[in-house]
This record gives C-alpha cells, sequence and structure tokens, in this order.
C-alpha cells in the first residue's frame, strides 16, 4: 500500500483477546482497513462487541494491535499521548478534583498557573457551565458531566479526538443537546474526530463518514459518506429525504451484523 | 431540608443515647464497688479512681508515661503509614515488587500481632526501638492491605484519562492513583491506628520501661489497683481522642466521596 495522506492510516489491523475462562485466542478486530482525513468528523457504528471501541483504544495507544500497521501522521501510534483526546461513555472525571481543576488537569507546558486558569474558564464557559467551576462531578447531571469531559479534552488541545459512545448514558433530549452542542464546537474548530456510536441517528447528524463494521471479529462492512450541508440543522435534519434515505440506509447494513452477531453468540 | 433535620435529630438522639450508657455504666460501677458487692480493693470506686487519677495527672506521672507511649506509637506508626502505602501502591502496579514482596506479607498477615512482639524483643531488646518496630509491624500490614487492593482496583478510564492528558508514571501514581485510592486507604489506616495501641500497649507489658501500658502492669504487679484503673481509662480515652482526630481528617481529605 502506498504512503496515504490520511491523518489516520489503518491497515491490517487485527486484535485478539485472550478468552480468561478457556485461555483460547477470541478475535475481536479481524484485518480492518481505514483512512481517516484530517479535520474529517467519521462515526464507526456497528452491533454491540464488535470491536470499535477497541479499534479506538488502538487508536489511543491503550491497548496493542495483534498484527498490522496503524499509522498517525505517517508515523506508527504511540503511547497515549496529549496529541489524542479521549472521550469515555462514563465521563471519567475525576471525582475529587473540582470541574475548574478538572479542566485545568492536561493543560500543562509553560503557561503561568492564572493563564492555565483562564483557559479553563474559557473552556467551561465554551460547554456553558459558567458559575458550575467550583462543583464536584457528583453535583453535576449526566450531560453537565460530559459537558466537562469534553472541556477537559479540548483543554489540551488534542489533535484527534476520539469519543467511545460518549453520550450513550444520557437521555434523549440530553443527547440531542450534547450533539448540537458538540457540533457547533466542531464546526468552529475542526479536528479529527473518531466517534463511536451504536445509534443511527447520531451517526447521520454528526458524521461526514459512517464506517459500518461486520459482527466480531469486526471489520469494515461499508463506508458512506454523508453528504448533507453543514453547519447541520438538527430540526431540519429530522424530515430532511437524503437523511431518511441514508438512516433507512444504514439501519439496514447494521440489522444484518446485529443478526448474524446473534446467531453466531 | 427536612430530611436533614431529621437526620441531624436521630443523630443527636444516638448521641445522647451513647452517652447515656457510658454514664449508667460508671454509676453502676460505682454503687457495685461501694455497695460492697465485690471487694474495693478489685474495683476501686469511679470516685476513688477519679481522684488517683486527678493526682496522677498533677504529678506529672500521667503526662510523662503517655508522652513516651505516644511517642513510640506516633513514629512506628507515621513509617509504618507512609511506607505501607508507597509498598502497597508499587505492588499493585509492578509485577515484579508485587512476586517478591507479596508472599512474605501473606505469611505475615494472619499471624495475630501481638504473637511478634516477644520475637522483635527477642531481636531488637526492650527499648524504644523494639517497641517502635512493634508498633510499626502492627500498622504497616492493613495499610499494605488496603493500599495494594484499592490501587489495583483503579478504574481504568481514570488512568487512561490521565495518560492521554499528558500525565508520565510518577504523576499518574501521585495525581490518580493516590486519590483514587485514598478512601479505602484510609479505612486501612483507621484498622492500623487501633492495631498500633493494641500492640503497644502490649509490648510495653511485656518489656516494661516506661510508657502508659508498663504503668497498668507494673501499679498491678504493686497491688495499686486504682492506678491501673486510672491508666487503662486513659487508654481507653487515647484510642477514642485518635479515632475521633482520624475521623476529622478523613472527612476533610476525603468530603468528594458521596455519602452514602
Amino acid at each position: 500500500m502506498a504512503a496515504s495522506a490520511a491523518k489516520i492510516v489503518v491497515r491490517g489491523l487485527a486484535k485478539e483477546f485472550a478468552d480468561r475462562t478457556t485461555g483460547r485466542a477470541v478475535p475481536a478486530i479481524g484485518g480492518l482497513d481505514l483512512d481517516v482525513l484530517a479535520r474529517e468528523f467519521v462515526c464507526l457504528l456497528g452491533p454491540s462487541g464488535c470491536g470499535k471501541s477497541t479499534l479506538l483504544y488502538v487508536l489511543g495507544g491503550f491497548v496493542s494491535a495483534t498484527a498490522g500497521t496503524v499509522l498517525i501522521d505517517g508515523k506508527p501510534v504511540g503511547p497515549p499521548g496529549p496529541d489524542r483526546g479521549i472521550i469515555f461513555q462514563e465521563y471519567a472525571l475525576f471525582p475529587w478534583l473540582t470541574v475548574l481543576d478538572n479542566v485545568m488537569y492536561g493543560i500543562r507546558g509553560a503557561a503561568s498557573p492564572a493563564e492555565r486558569r483562564a483557559r479553563a474558564e474559557a473552556l467551561i464557559a465554551k460547554v456553558h457551565l459558567n458559575g458550575f467551576e467550583g462543583h464536584y462531578p457528583r453535583h453535576l447531571s449526566g450531560g453537565m458531566k460530559q459537558r466537562v469531559a469534553i472541556a477537559r479534552t479540548l483543554a489540551h488541545d488534542p489533535d484527534i479526538l476520539l469519543a467511545d459512545e460518549p453520550f450513550g448514558a444520557l437521555d434523549t433530549q440530553t443527547r440531542t443537546l450534547m450533539q448540537e452542542e458538540l457540533l457547533r464546537i466542531w464546526e468552529a474548530d475542526r479536528k479529527t474526530i473518531l466517534f463511536v456510536t451504536h445509534s443511527v441517528e447520531e451517526a447521520v447528524i454528526l458524521a461526514d463518514r459512517v464506517v459500518v463494521m461486520t459482527a466480531r471479529p469486526g471489520r469494515i462492512k461499508a463506508d458512506i459518506a454523508v453528504p448533507l450541508p453543514r453547519p447541520r440543522d438538527y430540526d431540519a435534519l429530522v424530515r430532511d429525504p437524503v437523511a431518511i434515505e441514508l438512516r433507512a440506509e444504514l439501519w439496514r447494513l447494521v440489522k444484518e451484523e446485529v443478526v448474524r452477531a446473534r446467531g453466531a453468540g | 431540608m427536612n430530611g436533614a433535620e431529621e437526620a441531624a435529630g436521630k443523630r443527636r438522639a444516638a448521641r445522647i443515647g451513647g452517652a447515656t450508657i457510658v454514664i449508667a455504666v460508671l454509676a453502676l460501677w460505682e454503687g457495685v464497688s461501694a455497695g460492697g458487692f465485690v471487694d474495693e480493693q478489685v474495683l476501686p470506686r469511679v470516685t476513688v479512681v477519679a481522684a488517683a487519677w486527678w493526682e496522677l495527672l498533677l504529678s506529672g506521672e500521667l503526662p510523662a508515661q503517655v508522652a513516651s507511649s505516644l511517642g513510640r506509637q506516633a513514629a512506628g506508626f507515621s513509617i509504618a503509614v507512609v511506607v505501607g502505602v508507597v509498598l502497597g501502591i508499587a505492588m499493585a502496579r509492578y509485577r515484579a515488587i508485587d512476586d517478591f514482596a507479596g508472599p512474605l506479607i501473606t505469611m505475615i498477615l494472619p499471624i495475630p500481632k501481638a504473637a511478634l512482639i516477644p520475637l522483635v524483643m527477642l531481636w531488637f531488646g526492650i527499648g524504644d526501638v523494639a517497641k517502635t518496630i512493634v508498633v510499626f509491624l502492627g500498622t504497616i500490614l492493613p495499610v499494605v492491605v488496603s493500599a495494594y487492593h484499592a490501587a489495583g482496583s483503579v478504574d481504568q478510564v481514570f488512568l487512561w484519562s490521565a495518560r492521554s492528558m499528558g500525565d508520565n508514571e510518577a504523576q499518574l501514581l501521585r495525581r490518580v492513583v493516590l486519590r483514587a485510592a485514598l478512601p479505602e486507604i484510609m479505612s486501612g489506616i483507621r484498622m492500623g491506628l487501633i492495631i498500633s495501641l493494641i500492640v503497644l500497649v502490649g509490648a510495653e507489658m511485656l518489656a516494661g520501661r516506661g510508657g502508659i501500658g508498663w504503668l497498668v502492669f507494673y501499679t498491678l504487679d504493686t497491688g495499686a489497683y486504682r492506678v491501673t484503673y486510672a491508666a487503662m481509662l486513659t487508654i481507653a480515652a487515647i484510642g477514642f481522642a485518635y479515632d475521633r482526630l482520624f475521623l476529622a481528617i478523613s472527612r476533610r481529605l476525603l468530603h468528594w466521596v458521596e455519602q452514602e
């Protein structure tokens, strides 16, 4: 394969886990190729257990691949670092730190404490949490926690954002608001985003491209561009014929894999 | 608001109840002793014990013995907390250290700590060093075990988040692992604190050259029972005060932990 200009290049990625009871190797990802361009918003869609989160963890440097190559900016992926921010479904805010201290956690370098603080406060304002700087995470709702998590990740200005079903634990209304908020932030400062979800609606609203994965072991089943204009209007998308068509198509693809996964299990 | 008031009211009632029981026991004690049901030599009246305690306090004997006990306790306890937390976290994070120190700790763990006292005296004599070592050994085990367990079960998303925000290993240990493990470590330390007092008094009784435990044993030997009781009540008071102090510190450090 020739050198690619893509931001993220994945070739022949395979990942096996050892089954804890039998000790046998269980394939989670089986030979996956993927290119993600700089500033592209890509959603990974697939049935539960298809290895989409594992792919994210390999890119984050948290988990090592069994086979294949993963390049970021042409270089093999390294250990976790601030060049790749990660957002988890369970927020992962440090409960012993206030909102402000959580957001300040990843801001380092030469900046003075006052600068760091100002930067954190600006990010907190950006996610509409002014006034909550001194609160501890346990006093926040799920949506607020995830806003803090987003601000905390943006604080170290990553090149790539890895999102592991970040809105999966939120109720539908909160989820919609969070999607709009993420779009607004991203449209103002486009980072490369790889966003794992199992919601077809979410993928269509957010992504430039939706990558559908097969059931375990995960491979790419389909790679579909989302030809909807930006900035996206959530309310208009509900009735947009292209969006409706796309949702139906994606759901058909995912359903095949869900059925297949159920048959195999 | 109402619920909080109600809870506060219940707590106040429970506290009054607790104090009432203590007073009732003391009154019963006084009555039994004064009424001649038991030999007043063996169980002196509370008022007599209190007078002996007051005398002991004024003479400077009690403060001196308490200070010498608490000095050893503080030294052995603090060293054990620091070493125990560091060792427990290191064992949880690094396989080699776990393999190296784990078997030894697992072996020592079930031994009643008081049984170690004669051994330590055999090796280190009966001076301050030996008693400090006894306290150290009594304290360190619950601290190591709690730190080991807590540091080994830190939520992976915390570790990964910190790493992706640029933490190196040292920062990760200090800013995440230690903080996340602290609630469980604090309960290990509380256990260690209680054990440290028990083994200290035991060691002083066995190898006496001063200290509050020695005072108990010595006065028992010489028949000054009222002083024995005064010293024992002092030990109880120290234990109670220590535990309260500990809880206050703990509440400060762990204010972020969800209550109930």
